[in-house]
């Protein structure tokens, strides 16, 4: 239950913001906000704006084109370079940053263009703690993040999203394909390829949360507990079809999926957080 | 901690736990997964809660990651 005044606040942020470019990966928060604003603004003030690069799954791009037609929401796709900006490509830990400029400041362009008077984000009242390089380059761009402005979580916007009929209420978190790689590996296409390949053999298996992580020629891959118990029945498949994108060896982590796992090696001092920053 | 030190300490940690017949190498760009062979009779405990707590005990050798092995163990090695 999403309560009322959330939704009075999600809705007020959203006229003052009078019309709006948002960052529209075809995730839940991002389709979820495009939805509302159609709602509160009218379509003729909301462009959904997807980036479209190597490191976006093929099926996202899918799902955002999709949700835009079936529900009405102005959409627009735009190419983004990232993986020609070499501080990106070596895969920092503050990488998203760097990719994060390149989108978000095509999106102000994007905006500037159409007359469209503020970029928005997806970001949610969860989004605070984790590490969010990205977060960094949506400031220098003065992105706003109503969902988070409005302290709506996960839980309340999947909620909200399935009340408005969206199709992604349940789609589990899906980061681009660059969260997939540990930092210090190079961000190449080919790559993106072998773990979107390999994503995609596991999701026709039935699998729907989990992670293909990419270390060189050596796949691990994390699937959410109340998954894990199905691997040992598509062992063979599994190891098949991950080899078959190009890796040496399949290996499945013993702890699972869990968000920002990549992120365990790094010390405090490297991680930046939601809100940490001016 | 030598990566061969850390293999025989992950490897007792899984005796410890009453795996038998595991056997542990290493692997990833910075040595930080220790990836576990174990027969298949042992695949499906490893996959249940049980396997989380095995990771603690195996990870406390020295890795980051601990991860089971997709090929069986009367399969060819990766080497």
């Amino acid at each position: 239950m999403v309560p009322q005044e959330k939704r009075d606040r999600l809705a007020a942020i959203l006229r003052e913001c009078e019309s709006v470019a948002i960052g529209y990966s075809g995730g839940v928060d991002s389709v979820f906000l495009a939805r509302v604003a159609v709602e509160v603004l009218g379509a003729g003030r909301v462009l959904a704006v997807t980036g479209k690069s190597d490191s976006v799954a093929s099926w996202m791009e899918d799902t955002a084109r999709e949700v835009a037609r079936d529900f009405g929401i102005p959409w627009l796709e735009v190419e983004t370079r990232e993986m020609d900006d070499p501080r990106y490509a070596a895969n920092p830990n503050n990488r998203c940053y760097f990719c994060k400029s390149e989108l978000w400041g095509r999106l102000a362009s994007v905006a500037r263009e159409r007359g469209m008077k503020t970029v928005l984000d997806g970001s949610n009242a969860d989004d605070v703690g984790d590490h969010r390089p990205g977060a960094v380059a949506a400031a220098e761009n003065a992105v706003r993040s109503p969902l988070l402005e409005a302290g709506l979580t996960k839980d309340e916007i999947r909620a909200w999203s399935h009340e408005l009929g969206l199709p992604t209420w349940d789609q589990p978190a899906a980061p681009c394909l660059a969260s997939r790689l540990p930092y210090g590996i190079a961000v190449t296409p080919r790559r993106l390829k072998q773990v979107e390949t390999a994503e995609l053999a596991l999701r026709a298996l039935g699998f729907r949360d989990f992670r293909v992580r990419h270390h060189g020629d050596v796949a691990r891959l994390e699937v959410h507990p109340s998954e894990i118990g199905r691997v040992p029945g598509h062992r063979r498949e599994i190891d098949a079809a991950v080899r078959e994108a190009g890796f040496r060896r399949v290996l499945v982590d013993l702890q699972g999926y869990r968000r920002g796992a990549l992120n365990e090696g790094l010390a405090a001092s490297q991680l930046v957080q939601l809100g940490s920053f001016a | 901690m030598s990566g061969d030190q850390r293999i025989a300490s992950a490897e007792r940690a899984l005796a410890d736990a009453g795996v038998y017949g595991a056997s542990v190498d290493v692997e990833g760009h910075e040595r930080e997964i220790a990836a576990v062979r174990v027969p298949p009779s042992e695949w499906e405990r490893m996959m249940g809660p049980e396997g989380v707590s095995i990771a603690q005990a195996v990870k406390a050798a020295g890795f980051r990651y601990v991860a089971l092995d997709l090929a069986q163990s009367d399969e060819p090695s990766p080497a």
